[in-house]
């Protein structure tokens, strides 16, 4: 987790090192063009009430993108460690909740536990149990078995194979668990910061 | 190998710190970055607009203009051909008042000559009879003599012609 974050500091520190308004280079519209898209497209999906989530979405992936292509560099993914998942997982669900209260009020944020009937009321608490222990697991989960597998494939066959077969371990699965983590927090957001009575 | 400890904590306090500098070094100044370039090209589109609506302006005031300079170039020739008829006509009539006035004259002066002839030749006439009458009545009266006179009388009279 610390190499990630030092790998995104110094990106982040290089890639706006020389933001040009008139004329951006190659490297510089590839950045912008990915802001553009991710902004776009969670801006779309979380709604018009949650808007100011959008970058911390951005920076889901982003982070998540680089600690999962670590093994590409010769590090072991981070993420397999369940500790730094739950971390995650928890910073989420708090960020749900927050959004919630927030949109909502408190009494809102009460009321919105027996949405949509009073028979709902102990599936939404749980809910936010189930949703807390889905994205660890499924993150910790899918990057701890693609970390197997390639240990499992270098012990057997140590040349080619296990370039082809990190091409979808790595980053395949890699930047889909992130996109995926992101994508579903921006969804329980969206969720909830919907306006209940309008619908 | 599942075992919970402060790594949690410590990720949770890391997405805190390095959201907020993602915040403040990518996120930021990216957007700052579209954003400047979007106004820029707002305000150099709405300044092409206005030069254009400027340009179309002028266009129309010089054809405005030129068009008056049209008239008044059709004006200013108008009025000198105007002005160069009445002169013509007033040239002209001169000169026929001019010309009749020598014609006038001229029949006046040839009324006059002839008048002054036929006086002449009256004189003559007048002179020529008395001096036919004197010869008649001084010299014989002959058949040879008459002949003579005669034509004597002719010659003058044909002189004074």
């Amino acid at each position: 987790m610390w190499i990630a974050m030092a790998v995104i500091i110094v990106f982040m520190l290089l890639a706006t090192r020389k933001l040009s308004v008139e004329n951006p280079g190659k490297g510089q519209l590839a950045l912008e063009w990915a802001h553009e898209k991710f902004k776009g497209f969670f801006g779309r999906l979380v709604g018009p009430n949650a808007k100011g989530y959008v970058p911390y979405f951005m920076f889901l992936v982003m982070f998540i993108a680089v600690m999962n292509l670590l093994p590409l560099f010769g590090f072991a993914q981070p993420t397999k460690d369940l500790n730094i998942t739950v971390g995650m997982a928890l910073m989420s669900i708090f960020l749900v909740e927050f959004a919630n209260i927030r949109a909502r009020g408190f009494g809102g944020f009460l009321k919105s536990f027996k949405h949509p009937t009073m028979m709902m009321l102990p599936f939404n608490i749980l809910d936010i149990f189930i949703r807390l222990f889905s994205l660890s697991m499924r993150l910790f989960g899918n990057m701890l078995g693609g970390f197997v597998i390639m240990e499992l494939i270098h012990i057997a066959v140590p040349v080619v194979v296990p370039a082809i077969a990190g091409l979808y371990f790595d980053i395949f699965d890699g930047l889909l668990q992130a996109f995926i983590f992101a994508f579903l927090t921006s969804l329980y957001i969206g969720e909830a910061t919907e306006d209940l009575e309008a619908e | 190998m599942i075992s919970f400890n402060l790594t949690i904590v410590w990720t949770i306090v890391n997405l805190i710190v390095l959201y907020l500098i993602y915040r403040k070094f990518l996120y930021n100044r990216v957007q700052k970055t579209l954003d400047d370039r979007k106004n820029s090209i707002n305000s150099k589109f709405k300044q092409a607009r206005e030069e254009k609506e400027k340009a179309l302006s002028l266009q129309k005031e010089y054809e405005d203009s030129l068009a008056n300079a049209k008239i008044e170039a059709r004006q200013i020739v108008e009025d000198a051909r105007g002005r160069a008829d009445a002169e013509y006509e007033r040239i002209v009539n001169e000169a026929k008042a001019e010309s009749e006035n020598i014609i006038k004259k001229a029949n006046e002066t040839i009324e006059q000559e002839r008048e002054k002839a036929m006086k002449d030749a009256q004189a003559e006439v007048r002179e020529l009879a008395l001096l036919a009458a004197a010869k008649i009545i001084g010299g014989a009266s002959n058949a040879e003599t008459n002949e003579k006179l005669y034509n004597e009388f002719l010659t003058k009279a044909g002189k004074s012609e």
